[in-house]
């Protein structure tokens, strides 16, 4: 088999390592959820879906604006959501790092260490400046009722096809 | 020199005044208790407070001081609160005295206020005495004159030099810095050599002290040629200025120069005689005599039309023609400046990006040290499940290897760089087309102007003048002028360059002049000095670490003891870096005695006795100490909880040393107030 490569021993190919976009780090990640779910939601905690709306919200400047639009009822529709497989996977780590907890119902919560972790955040001023001044922002507007909602709606688009 | 005469610490009470009042003579001097709190740091932090060396202590202000100053203070049961606090320190510089007086806690009266009495501290009551208030700390207080540092300088006739600074320009080096070298402060002081220096923006701080102490010529070599690289960088843009004055002036009237040397340099005849100035690839001169040709020869044509109507309609083509290929000329230009500003828009974008994308990785670090902070083992790239090792990122990882954050960044600053250069390069070229496309167009707008006046030639009366004729005429006048003046200008700009190059000639000759070893004899002499005196001293204070003294040197880079090539601390036992330290301290001075170095001889050793040295180690220390004769004061804030110590300092001559001994508190009532 190998004979057919002529070459084999003259070229060397080393693979160099892969650049990783700064929002696919887990560290980044997983301190993006943990501010989510601080400046984001109300005491009954934050669902699966909020989450994902949010941390696509973050990332690009257009993104952030149609989910301040949708939270603000300024567009009653929301069309696409993305599902990152990359949020899942950063919230399978926070929650094996003990930042975060799932409750009964299904929804997180930070746990005493992830709210260390989040006023470590604050205390720094020029950290994640951006991801703070949206999430204050969005505040808690985004609420869980119109998650629901917009689900429902995706039903119905669905019923009709 | 520097001698402490007296130290008098007043702490107003509604008790009356509490305080110390000590004394201190010439050489080896003890500040000794019984118990090692009942205040001796407190009296030696009042001399560094006082002399505005706080810093090495650690910190700023009254904050370096303990509560007796600030708060309150004990007596007996009795708690009383300070009301006011301050210490009096008189100062013998070999000719004068002065008394120095520092508020530690005084209502209207800032921490960094010094006032200075120019007598001794029995007599500041005299109205006669002069009296100045001075600052420490405050910006510029090492050079100003109100500074309490930069008075304190002159009075101990230390000529302080300037030293490169971390932000590359100079300054001075400061006191603090100098000090940090001779007071051993008992908390930071014992960690090792120098370890008490405050970090002020001096490079190489430690270097420089030590230089400044053994006065080594090094430093006035590092002074000259900190002076020689700004001369050469003046020169130099004087130079290119000149050249690009030049190449704007010649450009304007599209002419090309060659034969410039772009860089500084000893111009000879033929060098200058090489400078030449072309316009269309004629030699300046020609063609001003060229254009006075042409411009003669006008003269001599008959100014009316029917004279010359042939001519004229050949001359109309032949601009016609030289209008249309300037014309094309200029819509390439105009293309490629289009593609010009296409790429520098992209570009200037992708760098936006690209500088997000930097501080966001920025931040992902940020966060993920925050994460080791909190016991994140994904921080340390730990599986926090399984613990093993992953690799930081989410995406699926397969077998991919993927940058850690610092590549990253290195990655991104690394295209950042890349995108800067090209940016830097496509405005280059933009500017280059601008002023291509400037010309063109003048010298299109004249080819209109002469075609148009060739046609109104053309189509008037006969017997008119000819309009194309003397426009040609103004024409020819007009750029005669500005060559003329050009020429001018290129002879001014020789001679500039011709100043510069003798300049450059003496700025070489200096540099030439430079030693070529680091070191002068003189230097060498000093250092071998040092290393003699350190390891004597380590041998005498019974150093352990090593068998083989011979392997102990001073480092030519850094003038610290090294054990081959290595930080002898590295090799040393607890106890026997504080012998180093001992040795290196006390070896400074005697090298700087001996061979006329610049140690203001104050040493202040606080509990030298750290880490259990052996009893006789330490009575050997104090012998060296008094060896040192008058010349020197040291003081040694001590503890003596043991009768082996008190016997080590009875064992010394009564004379030589003068003991001062704390009972119980440190601060006693020393006046009754009315």
């Amino acid at each position: 088999m190998e004979d057919k490569y002529l070459l084999t021993e003259e070229i060397i190919f080393d693979a160099k390592p892969n650049a990783v976009p700064y929002n696919y780090r887990i560290s980044y990640k997983i301190a993006q959820l943990c501010l989510i779910i601080d400046m984001c939601s109300k005491r009954g905690g934050c669902s699966l879906i909020k989450l994902h709306l949010i941390s696509t919200g973050l990332n690009t400047k257009e993104d952030m604006q149609k989910l301040i639009d949708f939270a603000y009822d300024q567009y009653l529709t929301y069309h696409v959501v993305r599902f990152d497989p990359v949020v899942n996977r950063a919230i399978r780590y926070s929650l094996a790092e003990e930042l975060i907890i799932q409750q009964k119902d299904g929804k997180f919560r930070l746990t005493p260490k992830g709210k260390d972790f989040v006023k470590r955040i604050n205390r720094i001023g020029d950290l994640m400046t951006k991801e703070k001044e949206f999430l204050s922002k969005l505040s808690d507007l985004l609420t869980e009722k119109k998650i629901r909602e917009l689900m429902m709606a995706w039903r119905y688009h669905d019923d009709k096809n | 020199m520097i001698k402490i005469n007296r130290l008098k610490i007043e702490i107003k009470t509604e008790n009356g005044i509490y305080g110390v009042d000590y004394k201190f003579n010439h050489g080896l001097n003890f500040l000794a208790s019984d118990e090692n709190t009942c205040g001796k740091s407190s009296i030696l932090a009042a001399i560094y407070y006082c002399l505005g060396f706080e810093e090495i202590i650690g910190g700023k202000g009254d904050k370096v001081l303990t509560s007796v100053y600030k708060t309150y203070i004990e007596d007996g049961e009795k708690v009383l609160p300070v009301l006011e606090s301050g210490a009096y320190l008189e100062v013998f510089n070999g000719h004068e005295v002065i008394t120095i007086f520092r508020a530690a806690k005084m209502e209207n009266r800032k921490s960094n206020l010094v006032t200075v009495f120019f007598s001794a501290l029995d007599d500041i009551g005299n109205p006669k005495i002069k009296v100045e208030d001075m600052y420490v700390h405050l910006p510029n207080s090492a050079k100003n004159e109100k500074g309490f540092h930069n008075f304190l300088e002159q009075f101990l006739h230390m000529d302080i030099p300037e030293v490169p600074s971390s932000d590359d320009s100079s300054r001075k080096l400061y006191l603090q810095l100098i000090f940090s070298g001779m007071l051993i402060e008992q908390k930071h002081g014992w960690a090792d050599i120098f370890s008490g220096m405050p970090y002020l923006g001096i490079k190489e701080a430690k270097k420089r002290v030590i230089e400044f102490l053994l006065k080594l010529d090094t430093l006035e070599n590092e002074k000259k040629k900190e002076y020689l690289r700004n001369l050469e960088n003046k020169i130099t843009a004087n130079w290119e200025n000149l050249i690009k004055d030049l190449s704007r002036e010649a450009a304007r009237e599209a002419c090309e120069i060659s034969g410039i040397p772009l860089s500084p340099k000893i111009l000879t005849d033929n060098d200058l005689s090489r400078i030449d100035i072309n316009k269309n690839g004629i030699p300046l001169a020609d063609y001003i005599s060229t254009l006075n040709e042409e411009y003669d020869a006008l003269k001599i044509l008959k100014p009316r039309v029917v004279d010359n109507f042939n001519q004229l309609q050949e001359e109309l083509t032949e601009t016609e023609n030289s209008i249309r290929q300037l014309e094309n000329e200029l819509n390439e230009h105009k293309k490629m400046l289009n593609s010009e500003d296409l790429s520098i828009r992209s570009l200037i974008k992708n760098l936006e990006i690209i500088n997000t994308d930097i501080t966001n990785n920025k931040d992902a670090k940020r966060l993920k040290d925050l994460g080791s902070e909190i016991n994140n083992t994904t921080s340390v790239d730990i599986c926090p499940v399984c613990n093993q090792a992953i690799q930081d990122t989410l995406l699926p990882a397969n077998d991919l290897q993927f940058m850690s954050i610092d590549e990253n960044i290195r990655h991104l600053e690394a295209q950042k760089e890349m995108l800067e250069f090209a940016l830097s390069s496509h405005k280059q070229s933009k500017s280059k087309l601008e002023i291509n496309i400037k010309e063109i167009e003048n010298r299109l707008y004249k080819l209109r102007r002469l075609a148009k006046s060739l046609r109104s030639d053309l189509y008037s009366t006969n017997d008119n003048f000819s309009e194309a004729t003397i426009y040609k005429k103004i024409q020819l006048e007009s750029e005669i002028e500005a060559l003329s003046s050009l020429k001018k200008y290129i002879d001014t700009i020789k001679k500039e360059l011709i100043n510069e190059s003798i300049n450059w000639e003496e700025y070489l000759k200096e540099k030439s002049s430079l030693p070529k070893n680091k070191f002068t004899e003189l230097d060498n002499e000093k250092l071998l000095g040092l290393k003699e005196h350190f390891i004597e001293n380590l041998k005498r204070y019974g150093y352990k670490s090593i068998t083989n003294f011979h392997e102990i040197d001073i480092s030519k880079e850094s003038y610290l003891p090294i054990i081959e090539d290595f930080d002898m601390k590295f090799d040393s036992s607890a106890s026997d870096n504080i012998r180093a330290i001992w040795a290196f301290t006390v070896a400074l001075f005697q090298t700087s005695h001996e061979k006329g170095g610049n140690h203001p001889g104050l040493l202040i050793f606080d509990e030298p006795a750290q880490h259990s040295i052996v009893t006789n180690d330490m009575k050997q220390f104090f012998r060296s100490i008094i060896d040192l004769g008058s010349s020197c004061q040291v003081i040694v804030g001590i503890t003596v909880k043991d009768s082996e110590t008190r016997q080590a300092i009875n064992e010394l001559l009564r004379h030589a040393y003068n003991y001062i001994e704390i009972k119980n508190k440190a601060f006693q009532k020393i006046e009754i107030e009315e």
